[in-house]
């Protein structure tokens, strides 16, 4: 027999049956956690916004419309909390994209340029817990209009339009922004590596 | 419209995020497989996104969603009914009703206890045997490099035998050739590996060769002198001189254990058997030997036991593409019986 769809469980959940939500809540806690500290860094805050965001759900589930999907609207409320406690902390620079990427209309054009220079990382001098540590310092520290579309992109492998349903913004933007964060990532990757290596030759 | 049609380099990073439909994947690789600026332009971009792969975070609690259920509860506007229960036992012993969480929480806890008692000896063990593992792989690559030194660059190839077959129970008719004979040259040339160097610590079937017989062969003598499975370089023009550090050896490929073709084996999520099934260690042409706990490997997310997506394999699929890896081992045809006989 195959398994409920999350949007078959809220349907049921609505009809009064707990275990519904119960099991909404097993699938999808481990992998919205991880969304949610790859986005604030915290793995304190990270769970506080899941029960924050599961607390909506309940409270909001009459209001979901069921000729959508549930996940991208689960993300959307958590990726809603997350920007919230940033913005609390005053942590994150909501700020243009920045200096080196531009606005997103430049994107594009930065995008390209990814294609071109050096080709060679020296990186191999980095230990893999340094490696590790560069890597999400980086992206932590990226714009969070990158950072949260590189990570729904990448590690959670949403599509292009359920980003833009989760994010609220146009297919076009996610696209751009997502070069966006390939350029910083890249960009900032290969600086930091080239200052070790120039450091400790 | 002409403006919405991505550019290659948007292409591109769809595919290495694994995001193309099948149309279009189909079309880039053939672009690839035809265009060195292009793949050139790929694997610099693989370059920058390899890094991401190794951002880890740590994993949620185990009562992550236990936790989650009891603050809905508590601040959830009307009611969350009860969460299952555990139903009390009848008879003599009558233990009070316990929410499900409990009795997983509890059940995890033994468990847990369990496992660091018990297996820590295994753990240590199998831990070992996988450092052993990439050591081996590093004594590999060493003998890879001086050979690449003396060969132009180009990967151990002991040439191509037209119409064989790389696997001796697969197509009917053709002549067998080996894949393993290949990595014998490391050998057969003295480019430094040892024949201890290609045996897996972890096989209870393993035993190197021995020194005197080297000159003697031109391929492993037999299954148990080689337990890894290396890059299949089948088919009359092999990727001998990659353009990129893709992966060179690792543990042996779960679809053809006993030299034949195991259709069952899921190909997507089943590790080597060489440890347990927990893994792999590859070794790339870095240098580095890691180990790996699923398939597919890598930034282009390729998976080690497949020619691109074919399932079914007679020995006669040969890679199309430059940066198509499938590891497979080399069948010199020894009864499994004659390896323990040998090892003991």
């Amino acid at each position: 027999m195959n398994a409920p769809t999350d949007e078959q469980l809220l349907h049921e959940y609505l009809d009064g049956q707990a275990s519904s939500f119960e099991l909404l809540v097993r699938r999808h806690a481990p992998e919205l956690q991880s969304f949610v500290l790859r986005f604030t860094g915290d793995s304190v805050a990270a769970e506080d916004v899941v029960q924050e965001t599961f607390l909506q759900v309940h409270n909001s589930a009459d209001s979901f419309d069921q000729t959508r999907r549930f996940k991208p609207w689960l993300f959307t409320i958590a990726a809603n909390k997350a920007r919230d406690h940033l913005r609390r902390l005053g942590r994150r620079r909501e700020v243009p994209i920045d200096a080196h990427v531009g606005s997103e209309a430049e994107a594009g054009q930065r995008y390209i340029d990814l294609f071109s220079g050096e080709d060679v990382l020296p990186d191999e001098r980095l230990h893999l817990e340094e490696k590790r540590r560069v890597v999400r310092d980086l992206v932590e520290q990226m714009p969070t209009k990158l950072s949260e579309v590189l990570v729904l992109a990448y590690f959670h492998r949403f599509s292009y339009n359920e980003i833009a349903e989760i994010v609220g913004i146009p297919l076009g933007t996610v696209k751009s922004r997502l070069h966006a964060a390939v350029v910083h990532f890249g960009q900032r990757y290969r600086e930091v590596v080239t200052q070790h290596a120039e450091n400790d030759p | 419209m002409e403006q919405d049609r991505p550019s290659i380099e948007e292409l591109l990073l769809d595919w290495h995020l694994n995001r193309l439909d099948p149309d279009q994947k189909t079309w880039l690789e053939a672009e690839l497989d035809l265009d060195a600026g292009l793949r050139a332009k790929s694997e610099r971009l693989g370059r920058f996104l390899q890094p991401l792969d190794l951002w880890r975070v740590s994993a949620p609690q185990p009562n992550l969603a236990d936790k989650v259920l009891d603050y809905v509860a508590e601040h959830g506007r009307g009611d969350l009914p009860a969460r299952e229960t555990v139903p009390e036992t009848g008879g003599l012993f009558r233990f009070p009703s316990l929410p499900m969480r409990d009795v997983i929480a509890a059940a995890a806890c033994i468990a847990l206890l369990i496992g660091l008692v018990i297996p820590g000896a295994s753990e240590l063990r199998s831990r070992s045997q996988r450092t052993a593992c990439a050591s081996n792989l590093a004594s590999v690559f060493r003998g890879v490099s001086t050979y690449r030194q003396d060969f132009k660059d180009a990967l151990p190839f002991a040439g191509h035998l037209a119409g064989a077959s790389w696997l001796p129970s697969g197509a009917t008719g053709r002549p067998y050739a080996s894949n393993s004979r290949h990595l014998y040259l490391l050998l057969k040339l003295g480019c430094g590996p040892m024949p201890g160097d290609f045996v897996c610590p972890g096989s209870d079937m393993a035993v190197p060769m021995r020194l005197a017989d080297i000159s003697s062969y031109d391929d492993f003598p037999s299954t148990c002198n080689v337990s890894y499975a290396a890059l299949n370089f089948a088919g009359p023009n092999p990727n001998i001189r990659p353009m990129t550090p893709i992966v060179y050896i690792g543990d042996t490929n779960p679809l053809f254990v006993g030299a034949r073709f195991n259709a069952a084996v899921d190909p997507e999520s089943t590790n080597s058997p060489a440890h347990g099934g927990r893994g792999q260690t590859v070794l790339t042409l870095d240098g580095s030997a890691r180990w790996t706990t699923h398939p597919v490997y890598g930034p282009q997310r390729d998976n080690l036991w497949l020619i691109g997506n074919i399932r079914r394999y007679t020995g006669v699929e040969v890679p199309t593409r430059s940066n198509d890896v499938q590891l497979v081992p080399g069948f010199p045809a020894t009864d499994p019986e004659v390896c323990r006989a040998l090892k003991h």
